[in-house]
């Protein structure tokens, strides 16, 4: 009994504590920086904090709206919506899935909490997979944005959005050949689930749950950005220079790069552009086709919500398959 | 046993209800003192209105649901789907991935990115469309097609107009208007507000920016392979957020080896074109140079263009 009185206590008291040092960074943070500890930190480090926090910017808000509709999803479609508008035929509802992010235009941030609900509520994985891998690529607000970042040579959009398509829906394919009837959610102890009905309010309980699922897809995203930055401030980029004329290894550097960048869908063209005339082709390709598919801070996520084996067998699938596939466009087309 | 195990999930409610809070009062803080476009562009700034709103409301929830104690049967529907950490230890570590980046949040946004980071980026220099030994028959082709650009763009891309959600961006007819008037002016100011697409077309239309005399500002950038007369007057271009920061920036040549890097500079001078890596860049000639301070906004943004 006093243990837990005094437990409870040094909780509340830490609580308390917190919100103290929130308040006080809020009002007097300036006069903090004067402190002559802070001047002796390395300059990197403070390039690592900056990067990171303006990745954790950009994706709280599409991360808090992925987690809404998540949860618009979980309250108001039902499972039987869902069966109904999924084609019956399994390889017939790859197109449409592949094309859903036309009308969705959800980057690879928000996609994973909606893409699980989606699969919890009944969707087939594959079909969940390739929604997931497609919607960051094949849509117009990513379009736009690949379009002017290469405004000299505009093929690059459409090859971009083509070779998202085919590789996506190769993706889907494999993975129902291999998870066919298979859950590939995290299971987390169903059995002691008890229903309790809510008489509440259905808002109410939208939001707690909304708040749940931010801390728990957060905790990823947090420790991917942070991940990200570090190769962001010390990995130099001129090194893949070198490399970057050859068609065999140059795409593999820069799915590498992508990864580890973790640069939103919509920006990553243009960081693809400063690579310039140094890179091949088909490099920028799979750069601008397998990052916005997996990265280093969607990884994480994927981890947090689907179970291990499957995550692994995706991050090995993927890059083969972009790699593949932009091999044969480059024989093709270039 | 059992009411252990409810304090608990209160205590983890009310925790996450300050941090929700304290994230909320960085980001107002960052609105507050403008260093909010030190680390996103200015288009995502509403998104962050809608965070802040989100967070403010989220955050006084859980606390209210964390002190009241009532809802302990709270259980969503979602199949067990969320977790809280299990061991004390497990807890720290959650809540301190969210606490230390807020802390750092508000104690350091105010940095620069310099030449410390532009040192590990790619910085484009010259044309995209730069022919090269490598590239064949690509570059005729894309050369050919960057002169046809408007009406490609005109033709190909009506359907992408509605969902373009870009605020300000130039439009085709606005950016070709810009074209020209470069390409008549015999001085061309390199304003912030247009930094990049003036770069732009002062890269791809190279042979006839010969001669003409250029202003431009930024910080001292040297690559590696630099001369002690040459620097490069450098802008980090931000598409949407720091991360994706790429470096513009034009080689100046002149008496400037005793400028220290990431000093800020003015420079005025004549374009001429040289020979760097391979490929065929412009280059100041510099007839006056004046060390400015920093700009209030450092970071250039690149808007992009309205497909209509």
């Amino acid at each position: 009994m006093v243990v837990s009185f005094i437990n409870k206590m040094v909780k509340d008291s830490l609580v308390l504590l917190l919100f103290c040092l929130f308040l006080f960074l809020f009002l007097f943070a300036e006069e903090l920086k004067n402190i002559s500890f802070f001047t002796r930190i390395p300059s990197t480090f403070f390039n690592v904090n900056t990067i990171f926090l303006s990745i954790i910017l950009e994706a709280i808000p599409f991360i808090l709206l992925g987690v809404f509709v998540s949860a618009i999803i979980q309250s108001f479609v039902s499972e039987n919506v869902i069966r109904r508008v999924v084609p019956r035929n399994a390889y017939l509802a790859l197109i449409p899935a592949a094309l859903l992010g036309i009308i969705f235009p959800i980057c690879e941030c928000a996609i994973v909490p909606v893409v699980r609900r989606l699969i919890k509520k009944g969707m087939p994985s594959h079909v969940g997979v390739v929604f997931m891998l497609s919607a960051p690529i094949l849509n117009p607000v990513v379009y736009a944005s690949t379009y002017f970042a290469f405004k000299s040579t505009p093929y690059v959009a459409n090859a971009r959005m083509f070779v998202g398509f085919i590789s996506s829906i190769i993706i889907g394919l494999i993975i129902y050949r291999r998870f066919k009837g298979e859950n590939i959610l995290k299971v987390q102890k169903e059995d002691q689930h008890h229903h309790h009905h809510q008489r509440g309010n259905k808002l109410l309980v939208t939001l707690y749950h909304a708040s749940d699922e931010l801390f728990d897809t957060g905790k990823y995203l947090f420790i991917g950005a942070f991940l990200a930055s570090l190769f962001q401030a010390f990995l130099d980029r001129n090194v893949l220079l070198s490399i970057g004329t050859s068609t065999t290894f140059a795409p593999m550097a820069m799915m590498g790069l992508g990864y580890v960048l973790s640069v939103c869908s919509s920006a990553d063209a243009f960081v693809a552009s400063s690579f310039g005339s140094t890179f091949t082709e088909g490099s920028i390709l799979a750069f601008l086709v397998f990052g916005p598919m997996i990265d280093i801070k969607n990884t994480l996520m994927l981890f947090g919500y689907f179970k291990k084996k499957f995550v692994i067998y995706l991050l090995l699938v993927t890059p083969l398959v972009v790699y593949f596939s932009v091999f044969i466009f480059q024989q093709i087309f270039l | 046993m059992r009411s252990n195990k409810i304090q608990d999930f209160s205590f983890h409610h009310l925790i996450r209800g300050i941090i929700l809070i304290g994230f909320m009062l960085l980001l107002f803080k960052l609105l507050l003192t403008n260093n909010i476009s030190l680390l996103i562009a200015p288009k995502m700034i509403r998104f962050i209105y809608f965070t802040l709103f989100i967070c403010l409301i989220l955050g006084v929830l859980l606390i209210i649901r964390g002190t009241s104690g009532k809802d302990h049967s709270y259980h969503c529907d979602c199949d067990g789907g969320h977790t809280y950490p299990s061991s004390f230890g497990k807890s720290v570590f959650l809540y301190l991935l969210f606490i230390i980046p807020i802390t750092t949040g508000f104690l350091f946004s105010n940095n620069v990115l310099g030449s410390s980071v532009a040192m590990n980026r790619t910085i484009k220099l010259g044309a995209t469309s730069q022919p090269t030994e490598q590239k064949k028959i690509i570059n005729n082709s894309s050369n050919l097609q960057s002169s046809s650009n408007t009406n490609k763009s005109n033709t190909s891309n009506n359907t992408q107009s509605v969902l373009d959600n870009q605020p300000e961006p130039l439009t085709q007819t606005e950016y070709d208007a810009l074209k020209n008037k470069i390409l008549k002016a015999n001085m061309i100011n390199i304003e912030d507000n247009q930094y990049v697409n003036i770069m732009n077309i002062i890269q791809d239309n190279l042979n006839a920016m010969i001669g003409k005399t250029v202003t431009t500002k930024g910080f001292v950038y040297r690559e590696k392979e630099f001369m002690q007369n040459q620097i490069i007057v450098a802008r980090f271009g931000i598409t949407c957020c720091v991360a994706d920061a790429s470096v513009y920036g034009m080689m100046a040549k002149g008496d400037v080896a005793t400028l220290p890097k990431d000093k800020w500079v003015q420079v005025t001078g004549r374009i001429e074109q040289t020979q760097f890596n391979g490929e065929t860049i412009p280059v100041i000639k510099i007839v006056q140079l004046s060390k400015i301070t920093a700009p209030q906004q450092p970071y250039v943004f690149d808007l992009g263009i309205k497909i209509e």
